[in-house]
């Protein structure tokens, strides 16, 4: 619809007529459209209004204004609409005003570089949550993440309300194996249970027991006689096996840790990186739960909720069973040889001894095969 | 078989397309028929513009009034100077 213009209604027979007349006046019509017989709507200029009614009271037309498009209905339309337009602008306004903030850190490609270290460097230059962003100053935060030791490049940008941090960490290469032009040793006392030689000449056999430092395969080889040696690498892989132990003293008695059933729920607010909400307990021990509940997330009211649930405890004494103890302890020592030694453990067994008022000692003995050159 | 329908069998043309397009006769700038529009855009002495499906028509001329008007078929008298139809 044309601005400043009346859509009229009109009842009647002889439209042409109507149109012929209009024509005549010099009435300019616009989307004439001839609904029915008798029906016909059309589109006037606001000038012309009181022209062409008059017209159509003369020819005895029934009418009606179906709409009008002027500056006095928009401004109708916009006093209707006051609390919505100025809900709009107030919600554009917002929504404008915290995109000018950081409301999340994303940071990625870091896995030698600990978070929290790239955290703390950007505490040191007072970017976190709720931050202007044009605070940021990404080719300082680059160059400063840059000169991290594992940090090969780095980029920092803003997208949308999150600061993007990427990391792209140096590689770290295994040196290649190096011929050793020395003797090899042993790391362990041992009994050799297995040799692999590549070059150099072996000094012990299978089955033999050696101590730590003993010379497993000389940096030589014999001449064809086998009476002077000739310098060479020596390059091999020995095993043996090896027996390690450990001794735990322990008492009979111990505490436990056990929760009453009194509880108290904590929940703190937080937004625009304030916080408020959170309440204190009377508990003398106690443990606790926490949940993080984020409302909005990249929205224009970054409300977080921290949940915490305070579980009052007690310590409570008991008598353990010293048989299971010792057994448990033991599987821990045997866990920590195959995490710490890389090595499955052959055989694996313990002694226990009182030692009195409730006190034992336990020894626990390893054996295991293991590189030992 | 309507009027514009053996026309457009004598031209070869496919009859069926051409029915649900538009179709103008102009007869000796006297008079015009013009049939398929969607809508009458405006209507004064001097030009009468109908709204087609893609485009629309523009006939200009001296005197010009609507001597016959149906759904979407119309008659326009008067000093026809030219039928444009505008893509």
């Amino acid at each position: 619809m044309k601005f400043n213009s009346t859509k009229i209604r009109i009842e009647g027979f002889n439209q042409l007529k109507l149109l012929s007349t209009l024509q005549k006046e010099e009435v300019r019509v616009f989307e004439v459209d001839k609904q029915s017989p008798r029906i016909l709507t059309l589109i006037i200029q606001k000038k012309d209004s009181r022209k062409v009614l008059a017209i159509l009271e003369k020819m005895c037309y029934t009418w009606s204004i179906i709409s009008v498009f002027d500056t006095k209905t928009i401004l109708k339309g916009c006093v209707k609409r006051l609390g919505l337009i100025i809900t709009a602008l107030i919600c554009t306004i917002a929504f404008s005003f915290s995109y000018s903030f950081i409301w999340r850190i994303d940071i990625g490609g870091n896995e030698k570089v600990d978070e929290l270290i790239i955290q703390r460097m950007l505490d040191d230059v007072g970017v976190r949550v709720g931050t202007f962003s044009r605070r940021v100053d990404a080719d300082a935060l680059i160059n400063s993440f840059n000169a991290l030791d594992d940090v090969l490049m780095s980029s920092v940008q803003m997208r949308g309300t999150t600061l993007v941090i990427r990391l792209v960490e140096t590689i770290d290469y295994a040196p290649p194996d190096i011929p050793s032009f020395a003797d090899i040793h042993s790391r362990y006392d041992a009994e050799i249970t297995r040799m692999i030689v590549h070059e150099g000449t072996p000094m012990v056999t299978l089955g033999e027991r050696v101590f730590k430092g003993d010379i497993l395969v000389g940096a030589h080889t014999m001449d064809f006689y086998g009476l002077e040696k000739i310098p060479s690498s020596a390059s091999a892989r020995i095993y043996g096996r090896v027996a390690f132990s450990k001794t735990v003293i322990f008492n009979e008695t111990s505490f436990s840790l056990q929760r009453t059933g009194r509880r108290h729920v904590s929940d703190e607010y937080n937004i625009f990186g304030l916080r408020f909400g959170s309440s204190s307990h009377d508990f003398l021990r106690y443990e606790y739960e926490r949940k993080q509940i984020t409302l909005f997330e990249n929205f224009f009211i970054p409300l977080r909720t921290n949940r915490t649930i305070y579980y009052e405890v007690e310590l409570i004494e008991y008598t353990k069973d010293i048989n299971a103890h010792a057994e448990m302890l033991k599987t821990e020592f045997v866990q920590d040889m195959v995490i710490h030694a890389n090595s499955s453990p052959i055989a694996a067994s313990h002694v226990l001894t009182p030692i009195g008022q409730g006190i034992y000692r336990l020894s626990v003995f390893v054996e295991t095969e293991l590189l030992i050159s | 078989m309507s009027f514009f329908s053996e026309v457009a069998k004598t031209m070869g043309l496919d009859s069926l397309r051409i029915a649900s397009g538009y179709q103008v006769i102009n007869y000796n700038g006297e008079a015009a028929y013009v049939e398929g529009f969607v809508q009458v855009l405006s209507i004064d002495n001097n030009e009468i513009v109908l709204k087609l499906k893609k485009g629309k028509i523009v006939i200009s001329g001296e005197n010009l009034s609507v001597a016959s008007l149906e759904t979407g078929a119309i008659i326009v008298k008067g000093n026809i100077k030219e039928v444009k139809s505008e893509r």
